[in-house]
């Protein structure tokens, strides 16, 4: 159990990216939501043990993590927003190298696992080429390699998807599905529909202030019956932020379609339509007051 | 768009922290530069030439900062990501590289000229040392800063512009950067630069290219000043002419040209060379397997015992795998190697006069520390800096961080790392030193003396990375890090100087002295080494701990808890710091007290002030003593023992007496005087005075005894003179025990030493000394060594026993002009011959036999000559003891019957090939001379003694030497000397005396002084000479206390002008000449050729254009050789043109072939016959 109890952070420039932050996150996959700047890496950083909160206190099973960062090391998997290689490194070499670095010390331990994994993100055939030289995606699936090496029984993801073809996404979503049964996984993710198929548990962040948590169902169903659409003329979008609670905008069919959040229906031509996580997403922003781009 | 890009980048620069730090740096640095300019005893500190300089000095330090610029400006996109914008934009390459050099160029010269302002604030304090400050003139600054630093800057600019440009790569600058300073030792050894050790000087064509070959001016500069005497040196200012111009326009145009080279080959593409683009290996979709592959079985890790041990071996491999696949290490060790190599072929290849040393380990390491004094620092702060970024600019330092590996792997790894890379280049320099032998024809039986590289340049920089380490973890930027790396170095010495704390020892990185004496089988310093290299790991530990605890790691900077490995680096650095500050401060102030470099100054001057008087008090003088010397080597301890009788040569009886024993390590000789109380006790002078109980009649006798201790630390510098050592000890004892009356030998010799006193000027010799009367000293000494040494001294042994361990030698010597002896201990085997009745015997190390055979020789062949020329020898024996090379400051000294050989000045030659010049018989031939003149003829105290005694030794050399050798190894040997008294003229205080009148400088004793002497022989012919020696020396003998003008009656006495005016000009006045042939054409159809010559004569600094001169010339063949007898001419002084006529097959003309007249130049005094 990872209980995370209001966590502050500012950097030097002023920036506060995390405000008073509280989250208690048990097995399973707990997504993190928020939009660019929300301050989920700085949350992620935090828990790894990579900068220091200001105030507040992180425990792994009861002990601080913050006075004892070695503890969440020992037992962590991690895999950052955006990471580099050494260069000329070749891809099992180095996987060899962050093995040992993370406790696995038997040798032929080490060469199952590492085998293991090249299999399972499908690298065997690059395994003797430098991990400098691989594409994005390649480079991306050797991150979730390594972030698996040892036993970690925290993983905390930072968009892992992101650079991956739909199809290793998917690779990679069973495989977070397989071992997050025993073990606690923090995913952060823009995506939406990555946390609906995924988490057990969620919280949106924004402005470093977690706006809601709680299961992605029931964080829908908070929204049952309150959601509205129609299409609209795309001049007249601003007059209807004005008049009613936007949630977010889309053109669909080339036709600019807008979902409002009310508790009843907002005018003649609204028409009631099933909620969906990200509507409970845009739903929290919305609280915070925090501007919301247009959702593709 | 040019303008507009030139506009961008000295804005961008102008906003960078690297830029304003190294602002401030390179002003400081200046202004350090400035407080500390030296160009030369008694040159003004801010003297022109001192500025000029200053200046090279300032490029040179410059080129740490040009790497780091230029790797900030050129390789700027590369590092953020941003090549992929810039590139892709409209700008064509041209003005985009071009924006970028003007840009940086601009900055550099802002920098630089802000590091000359420094310079120039700095030189108005005052100056470090007591020297002195000259008027205050910018025009130097100017034109040093035009004329030297800037072209240098630009010179290394160009060349590390271009790397980064055709590379993209970081380490490849710096790389580059580390060239440059090579580059910087590279021409000071090739060009012979005279700031260099063991600088030697060059012949004139050689003088040519290496004014332009070197590219930092340096050579030039010192050529410009070569003949300067004082008073241009700090009045005139360097100008940009000749040699200086023609350098400077060479190295520009080719840094103009490596510009057009980045031009030429940059592009904007990934790699700036075609082919070097990186390849991406992508996957594609299809080859994405499906699912069906069990779980990743997880693998339990395991923290325990040996996890940090096995974490830290696979970081370092890792690194080091990173670092050895590089080709910038690539280049670095080729530059290494050729650098190495360079070294080791200049310096052990050309020894005084060219002669090669034997290639001997000892040897080498001492030629191959002097290389990393250079780079060592430099590659450690760029490669340190370099691994401590490694994963961050990699991005890959947040996957690290978050691993359970302990900070102090992370740290420990860079520690290694640096340990790595510093073991790699000592072993390039122990495979060049070991190829070196192997080329040579040494074998490899000493390969073990190349692990003092490792212990004495590896762990001083080993300790010094340390500090880098820490700086790097606690400045944000990579840049600014190595910039403080490199401050570390320049700000810790300034401040060191800046305080006056004189110890090497207290610099950050602080290199023992390697040299490795054979004969003692080691160092000198010994134990001492070892204790200050643990204060300096002890240092290195303690930095370490702040840096663990706040080891940065993400943004992470602080480690809470217990750290084990901090507390135990921490406990491990105190410890270690206070046991060798307690053990530096026992063994330096309790054991055996030694007073560092200021407080023996002022000493000597409190000494000078308070006991001055004494040396016209008169005092009785040593008639005999027995000494006893215990040695005990391992100890490097010794107690010594003396009973002596003194006599009273006054004709006034002496009711005090006053004894001098300059203190040795704190202590000072228990003197006990029969029948007399002591009245006075200075301890901190070792001045004591007697009254007697009863005056001492003239010719009296009085005793006294005394008892003194030895204890030898190895701290501070290596004292020559005096040291015992586990394997071989040199004590030159006579001048530490009591002796009578004032020590003046102790007084302070420097101008600048003196004026910071404020202590007059030293007092030229008197013009003659008070005659007085003096005994022959008689000696006996019992000295004891542990029995697997012996014991060589003065006189004959008389007895040899053991007892206890211990060999016991008993030496006699009934008469010595003075109470002046030395001995040696060590390990020695012997060679013995008969010459007359005189035994002679050389005795060295077992392992030095190569030149015992010439020194044999050279004795036989002296001996014979003096003997049948001058005067008998009175003793039955002569020999040559081989001393330790840490007396290498003079290459032999002469006693009454005993010569100490310096072995590796002598023993250690490389004299096998006959072509060679023999630097051994000659020196021994030397030596051999003192036994006449200064020995068994002691000259009065006053103006020109040395002349009665190196003078005449110079003849006597010379003499034996021309006896076997043919006139072209003379003709070396005197043109050597005429540079070498040419170029140290060039730094006389005073109005330069003439050899009858000399006091103590070596280049009128003994350059000069062989120059005066071979005319002497070449005017009168040896025979004569030494006819009028043999006279002199009958008449003047010990006890008499001859002058110069004694000497010089005998010499000219009878002889006719222009003889005779000719050595009154070259003994008695200071002439020199300027001879030049600038034209020889041959009139056509006919033998005559029409000569242009110039010749100018100055007499004391004045040209006197009326006297003429009687020069002599002669024809050159084809292949250089004489062609008929040397011709004479009567030329008036400056221009002349006169027709000489010559054999037909005559190419060249020759003036003054014989060397006859003094010149700084002989270049110009051949010239080739043009045919018209």
């Amino acid at each position: 159990m990872l209980s995370i109890t209001n966590l502050c952070k500012t950097y030097p420039n002023g920036v506060r990216a995390l405000d008073g932050v509280t989250l208690d996150i048990g097995t399973g996959i707990f997504g993190l939501l928020g939009p660019n700047g929300a301050g989920k890496s700085s949350l992620m950083r935090t828990i790894a043990a990579l900068q220091e909160p200001d105030q507040g206190t992180i425990l792994w099973e009861g002990a601080d993590i913050v006075r004892y960062p070695h503890l969440v090391r020992e037992i962590l998997g991690y895999l950052p927003q955006d990471f580099g290689v050494y260069p000329r490194i070749s891809a099992e070499a180095l996987l060899d190298h962050l093995a040992v670095l993370k406790g696995v010390r038997d040798k032929k331990a080490r060469r199952r696992q590492i085998d293991a994994l090249l299999e399972r993100t499908n690298l065997t055939q690059h395994r003797r080429h430098a991990v400098a030289q691989f594409s994005g995606g390649m480079r991306q699936r050797f991150g979730i390699a390594q972030a698996l090496l040892g036993e970690p029984r925290l993983m905390i993801v930072d968009e892992p998807t992101a650079g991956l073809d739909p199809e290793e996404r998917n690779r990679f979503h069973n495989l977070l599905g397989e071992i997050a049964a025993d073990i606690t996984i923090l995913l952060s993710t823009h995506i939406v529909e990555d946390v609906q198929n995924l988490c057990g548990k969620a919280a949106v962040l924004a402005g470093g202030r977690i706006l809601t948590e709680g299961r992605p169902d029931h964080l829908v169903a908070q929204l049952k019956g309150r959601v509205w659409r129609r299409t609209v003329e795309s001049g007249s979008l601003a007059t209807w932020r004005e008049r009613v609670t936007v949630l977010s905008d889309r053109l669909e069919a080339g036709r600019r379609t807008i979902r409002v959040l009310a508790d009843s229906s907002p005018g003649a031509g609204f028409e009631g339509c099933d909620a969906a996580l990200e509507d409970a997403y845009f739903a929290a922003l919305q609280t915070q007051g925090t501007e919301v781009g247009a959702c593709s | 768009m040019f303008l507009d890009l030139v506009r961008f980048e000295l804005s961008y620069q102008m906003r960078q922290t690297l830029v304003q730090v190294a602002t401030l740096a390179f002003f400081v640095l200046g202004f350090f530069l400035g407080f500390s300019l030296y160009g030369g005893p008694d040159v003004y500190a801010n003297a022109p030439f001192s500025i000029a300089y200053g200046m090279v000095l300032l490029s040179l330090s410059s080129f740490f900062g040009l790497a780091l610029f230029t790797a900030n400006t050129v390789l700027r996109d590369r590092t953020f990501g941003m090549e992929p914008l810039i590139h892709t934009t409209s700008v064509g390459f041209f003005p985009f590289l071009a924006g970028r050099l003007v840009g940086l160029v601009t900055i550099v010269a802002l920098v630089s000229a802000l590091a000359v302002v420094g310079m120039a604030l700095g030189s108005l304090l005052p100056p470090m040392g007591g020297r002195e400050l000259g008027p205050f003139r910018p025009a130097a600054y100017l034109i040093g800063y035009v004329a030297i630093a800037l072209p240098n800057i630009l010179i290394g600019l160009s060349l590390l512009f271009c790397i980064a440009a055709l590379s993209r790569g970081q380490i490849a600058v710096y790389v580059g950067g580390i060239g440059l300073f090579m580059a910087y030792v590279f021409a000071g050894v090739m060009t012979n630069s005279p700031i260099m050790a063991q600088s030697k000087p060059l012949s004139a064509d050689e003088t040519s290219w290496a004014a332009l070959l070197d590219p930092f001016a340096v050579f030039p500069l010192f050529d410009q000043v070569r003949f300067w005497d004082l008073t241009a040196k700090n009045t005139q200012l360097i100008v940009l002419e000749g040699d200086l111009l023609a350098n400077r326009l060479l190295w520009m145009t080719l840094a103009l040209m490596l510009c057009c080279l980045a031009f030429r080959f940059f592009r904007f593409r990934e790699g700036a060379l075609a082919g070097t683009s990186a390849r991406v290996v992508t996957a594609p979709s299809a080859a994405v397997k499906a699912d069906g592959f069990g779980p990743v079985a997880p693998v339990k890790p395991d923290f325990g015992r040996g996890f940090a041990w096995q974490a830290l071996r696979s970081k370092v491999g890792l690194e080091m795998r990173l670092m050895l696949r590089g080709v910038p290490l690539v280049v670095l060790s080729l530059l290494c190697l050729f650098m190495f190599a360079m070294v080791l072929s200049e310096e052990m290849g050309r020894g005084d006069m060219g002669v090669p040393f034997q290639a001997r380990a000892a040897l080498i390491v001492a030629e191959l520390q002097e290389p990393f004094r250079f780079i060592g620092p430099l590659v450690l702060v760029f490669f340190v800096c370099e691994w401590c970024w490694l994963a961050r600019e990699h991005r890959i330092d947040a996957v690290i961080d978050s691993t359970a590996v302990p900070a102090v792997v992370l740290w420990a790894a860079r520690w290694l790392g640096a340990a790595c890379l510093i073991s790699y280049l000592v072993t390039l320099a122990v495979v060049v030193g070991l190829g070196y032998q192997l080329v040579r024809g040494a074998g490899l039986g000493d390969a073990l003396v190349y692990l003092r590289l490792y212990s004495l340049v590896g762990f001083p920089l080993w300790f010094f990375a340390g500090w880098v380490i820490a700086l790097q973890n606690f400045v944000s930027n990579k840049y600014l890090g190595m910039l403080a790396g490199g401050g570390l170095l320049l700000v810790g010495r300034g401040l060191r100087q800046l305080l006056a704390i004189h110890n090497p020892a207290l610099d950050v990185l602080f290199f023992p002295n390697i040299f490795y004496s054979e004969m003692s089988g080691g160092g000198y310093a010994l134990t001492a080494d070892v204790w200050l290299m643990a204060l300096h790991l002890g240092a290195a530990c303690l930095v370490a701990v702040p840096t663990l605890l706040y080891l940065r790691r993400g943004a992470k900077r602080k480690a809470f808890g217990a750290n084990r490995a901090a507390a135990w680096l921490g406990a491990t650095g105190a410890i270690l710091t206070l046991t060798a500050l307690l053990m530096v401060f026992y063994q330096t102030q309790i054991e055996a007290p030694f007073p560092g470099p200021a407080e023996r100054e002022q000493w000597a001057a409190d000494y000078e002030r308070n006991y001055r008087h004494l040396a016209t008090v008169p005092q009785p003088a040593y008639r005999r003593g027995k000494v006893t010397v215990d040695l005990y080597p391992e100890r490097r301890a010794g107690i010594v023992k003396g009973e002596y009788s003194f006599v009273n040569p006054g004709s006034e009886p002496l009711r005090e007496i006053t004894l001098s024993a300059i203190p040795f390590c704190g202590t000072v000789p228990q003197v006990q005087v029969e029948r007399a109380v002591r009245k006075t006790y200075d301890a901190r002078f070792g001045v004591q005075t007697f009254v007697l109980d009863e005056p001492l009649a003239p010719g009296a006798e009085g005793f006294l005894n005394f008892t003194m201790k030895l204890q030898f630390s190895g701290y501070g510098p290596v004292d020559g003179e005096f040291y015992i050592l586990p394997g071989a000890s040199y004590l030159e004892l006579s001048k530490y025990l009591p002796n009578f009356g004032y020590a003046a030998q102790v007084a302070l010799g420097g101008n600048a030493a003196r004026r910071r006193q404020g202590l007059p000027p030293k007092e030229a010799w008197p013009e003659r000394a008070t005659e007085s009367a003096r005994p022959w000293f008689a000696m006996e000494l019992i000295a004891s060594v542990p029995d697997d040494q012996r014991v060589l001294s003065l006189g004959r042994l008389a007895r040899e026993w053991e007892a206890d361990g211990r060999r016991y030698s008993h030496f006699v010597q009934d008469q010595i002009s003075d109470h002046w002896f030395a001995l040696a201990a060590g390990h020695y085997a012997h060679q013995a011959s008969e010459v007359d009745g005189v035994a002679v015997s050389v005795w060295y190390h077992p392992d030095h036999e190569a030149n015992v055979a010439t020194m044999a020789a050279a004795t036989r062949d002296a001996l014979t000559y003096y003997r049948e020329r001058w005067g008998d020898y009175p003793y039955d024996q002569l020999r040559i003891v081989e001393i330790p090379g840490f007396s290498r400051r003079f290459g032999a000294t002469s006693y009454a019957t005993t010569i100490f050989a310096v072995e590796s000045r002598l023993f250690v030659l490389d004299q096998r090939d006959p072509e060679q010049f023999d630097m051994v018989y000659r020196t021994i031939s030397h030596e051999v001379g003192h036994q006449w003149w200064g020995g068994l003829l002691d000259p009065a105290p006053a103006a020109g003694a040395r002349l009665l005694t190196e003078g005449l030794c110079e003849y006597a050399e010379a003499a034996v030497f021309a006896q076997k050798y043919p006139w072209s190894q003379q003709q070396r040997l005197l043109d050597e000397s005429t540079a070498r008294y040419f170029y140290m003229r060039g730094y006389d205080a005073k109005a330069e005396p003439s050899l009858a009148r000399m006091g103590a400088q070596i280049h009128l004793a003994y350059f000069k002084g062989a120059h005066a002497m071979h005319l002497l022989a070449e005017l009168l012919g040896r025979d004569q000479v030494d006819q009028r020696l043999a006279a002199f020396f009958a008449q003047y003998r010990f006890p008499a206390q001859p002058h110069a003008d004694d000497l010089l009656a005998v010499l000219l006495d009878g002889l006719e002008d222009p003889v005779r005016r000719r050595l009154e000009e070259v003994f008695s006045e200071v002439v020199t000449y300027d001879l030049q042939l600038p034209r020889a054409e041959r009139e056509a159809g006919t033998s005559q050729v029409r000569v242009s010559l110039q010749t100018v004569v100055s007499r004391a600094g004045e040209v006197d254009p009326l006297t003429p001169l009687t020069l002599e010339w002669r024809a050159l063949d084809a292949d250089g050789k004489p062609l008929g007898a040397v011709q004479q001419a009567v030329v008036k002084p400056g221009w002349e043109e006169v027709l000489w006529t010559v054999p037909r097959a005559a190419v060249a003309l020759e003036i003054d072939p014989r060397r006859l007249y003094l010149e700084p130049d002989r270049s110009d005094n051949r010239r080739l016959i043009v045919v018209p």
